[in-house]
């Protein structure tokens, strides 16, 4: 599984790693499922994450769209996912 | 007080008119923002999928594009009886062997090619080439080629990632969505990004002018109408588009009579005439004029008489918008001659219309993309030369011109004077300028026009012209600026030719 998680009172991190393809993305989407809705923030750490597809795009936008802005981000984007962040306008997903 | 009851029932009548039209104008806003919030949706989900795309290395592109050329290649018959059967124009036949290019020489063409990241490197001139996808690319595709062109334009647009919107014609929508479909399911089957194409069916005419307008869309790929095509080009987004074509073809007195008449006759009964690139006027020496029309009659010409060209221009020209009737685009010759009430021998392939003059007062000189096709006889070389660019320039500029000829010299002679994207020689004209089967042009479903037609390049529209190449370039110092220095340009008595000397100076 590419997903460890640490929680405190308030926030809830997401450590994500290797490649988000569809395949990945659709098992990871319960595990996310599953930890929100309990008003906490989240947070996903992308620093070891390589590639994403459009499902994962989609479950990000998803969080974003449930816990509201300010109370969902996306963290330490390697270049290439930044970029992909930039070319879909989605800049206000990612913080940093 | 009769008075007063009057202008009560007509206050009355004002007030309902007033709602009805407030209504109306409601109902009209609300399907507005309906589309409005439609085009948004479509522009946003091919935003996110040119983002995905942009991580893909050459290798993926390279088996989704494979992918979606088979599934369109093994769909090629059901696909071109579907389109033929919608749209009621051409033969499903010739519809099949436009799948099969659109399909199969497209994607041989597509191959090899690089489209992702590093394309070049030059260690001498320090120059390294980068190739970019440019966005979501609208692609209108015309009636008369459906799913061919929508074939076409889906694999030079995967091969290059980009994601694509498919605007089908009003009456080939079905067929047009279902190839759009087969290609998207198999594009999917090789994990390319979620609508990497999609379509917008059911749309009006104003929706596809907000989706053209649209600040997301990066490229549009105008291949249709005039109309259609100027709007695309007067959007404010990048177009790459196409023009009205009127293919003069000059068989000159070298040309070998029969083989150019059986590569006529190939190429403007293809498909019942539908391609643009199609000839539309024959323009022959009167030396070879007797064997050309010999062979024409042998091979399923028919010249139609005085009377029966009137009843042909009849069908044939729309008098109102000085244009082709639409009813008898890709029609075959029999179902021609029946709504124009003429008789003509069965077998016929081919109406012959023996005119003298070009232009506005000769409606049948001009493109009607049926099997019909003007006649004119030339004295000589020039007189043959001047007729071509007349009916080049008759509403053709830009497109494509033929020429059957022997004469090396007046091959070249006449493709000069040619103001033609194309200049095809010895070959049918329709097959020939989309490129691959009778010549080296790249294969393409859409011809450029150039400046002529209103386009950006003459160029057959391709996978290169869908990408931004990027240039990095290394120190590589000019040893002449080196040895001049620029102070040299402060004294005002150096002229112009002291400069080039020194400019030139064996160092």
């Amino acid at each position: 599984m590419n997903l460890k998680t640490e929680s405190t009172d308030e926030l809830v991190i997401c450590h994500l790693s290797g490649r988000l393809d569809t395949i990945a993305s659709l098992e990871l989407e319960p595990e996310i499922d599953k930890i929100t809705d309990n008003g906490k923030k989240m947070e996903f750490d992308f620093h070891e994450v390589d590639y994403i597809s459009s499902t994962f795009l989609r479950i990000c936008l998803k969080q974003y769209k449930t816990l509201g802005a300010g109370n969902f981000w996306i963290k330490a984007l390697k270049p290439d996912i930044k970029k992909v962040f930039m070319i879909a306008g989605l800049e206000k997903l990612v913080k940093g | 007080m009769e008075f007063y009851a009057e202008s009560k029932e007509i206050s009355f009548l004002s007030i309902n008119v007033k709602f009805v039209h407030l209504s109306f104008q409601i109902r009209k806003k609300s399907m507005e923002e309906q589309e409005r919030n439609h085009i948004e949706e479509i522009l946003e989900r091919a935003t996110y999928a040119a983002a995905i795309f942009n991580q893909y290395d050459q290798e993926q592109v390279d088996r989704i594009v494979r992918a979606v050329y088979k599934a369109a290649l093994n769909n090629r018959v059901m696909l071109a009886k579907m389109a033929a059967e919608e749209t009621q124009m051409g033969r499903w036949e010739d519809k099949v062997t436009k799948n099969a290019i659109a399909a199969q020489y497209v994607y041989e063409n597509l191959k090899n090619q690089k489209t992702v990241g590093i394309i070049s490197e030059n260690e001498h001139s320090g120059i390294v080439e980068i190739a970019q996808p440019i966005g979501p690319i609208l692609a209108i595709i015309p009636i008369t080629n459906p799913t061919s062109t929508t074939i076409f334009k889906i694999l030079i647009a995967l091969k290059t990632r980009n994601p694509i919107i498919i605007s089908p014609p009003r009456k080939g929508a079905n067929s047009t969505i279902e190839a759009a479909r087969i290609c998207y399911e198999a594009a999917l089957s090789e994990e390319a990004p979620e609508d990497c194409i999609q379509w917008n069916n059911n749309k009006t005419r104003e929706e596809t002018q907000h989706l053209m307008k649209h600040p997301k869309l990066a490229l549009i790929l105008a291949t249709g109408g005039t109309g259609l095509v100027h709007e695309a080009y007067s959007s404010g987004t990048p177009a790459l588009g196409v023009g009205a074509g009127n293919v003069p073809v000059y068989m000159e007195k070298t040309a070998d009579p029969s083989f150019a008449v059986e590569q006529l006759i190939l190429s403007k009964t293809f498909d019942n005439g539908t391609i643009c690139a199609s000839e539309q006027a024959l323009v022959v020496d009167k030396e070879i004029a007797g064997k050309v029309k010999e062979e024409l009659v042998r091979q399923g010409a028919y010249f139609l008489n005085p009377e029966e060209t009137k009843a042909v221009e009849k069908v044939a020209w729309n008098t109102e918008t000085k244009s082709m009737n639409g009813a008898v685009v890709g029609q075959s010759v029999e179902k021609i001659a029946a709504m124009a009430g003429i008789k003509v021998p069965e077998g016929t392939r081919l109406l012959m219309v023996p005119l003298e003059k070009i232009g506005d007062e000769e409606p049948l000189s001009s493109e009607i993309l049926a099997p019909i096709l003007a006649y004119y006889e030339a004295n000589d070389f020039d007189d043959a030369a001047r007729k071509c660019i007349e009916l080049n320039y008759h509403g053709g500029i830009g497109h494509t011109a033929s020429i059957f000829s022997c004469d090396e010299e007046r091959i070249k002679k006449f493709s000069v004077m040619m103001n033609a994207g194309r200049i095809v020689v010895n070959m049918p004209s329709a097959q020939g300028a989309v490129g691959s089967l009778f010549n080296t042009l790249e294969t393409s479903f859409t011809l450029g026009c150039g400046t002529a037609g209103k386009n950006i390049t003459t160029d057959n529209v391709s996978a290169r012209h869908l990408l931004n190449i990027q240039r990095v370039t290394r120190r590589r110092m000019n040893v002449r600026m080196l040895n001049l220095g620029f102070d040299i340009y402060l004294d005002e008595s150096l002229d112009a030719d002291t400069l080039e000397r020194e400019y030139n100076k064996n160092y």
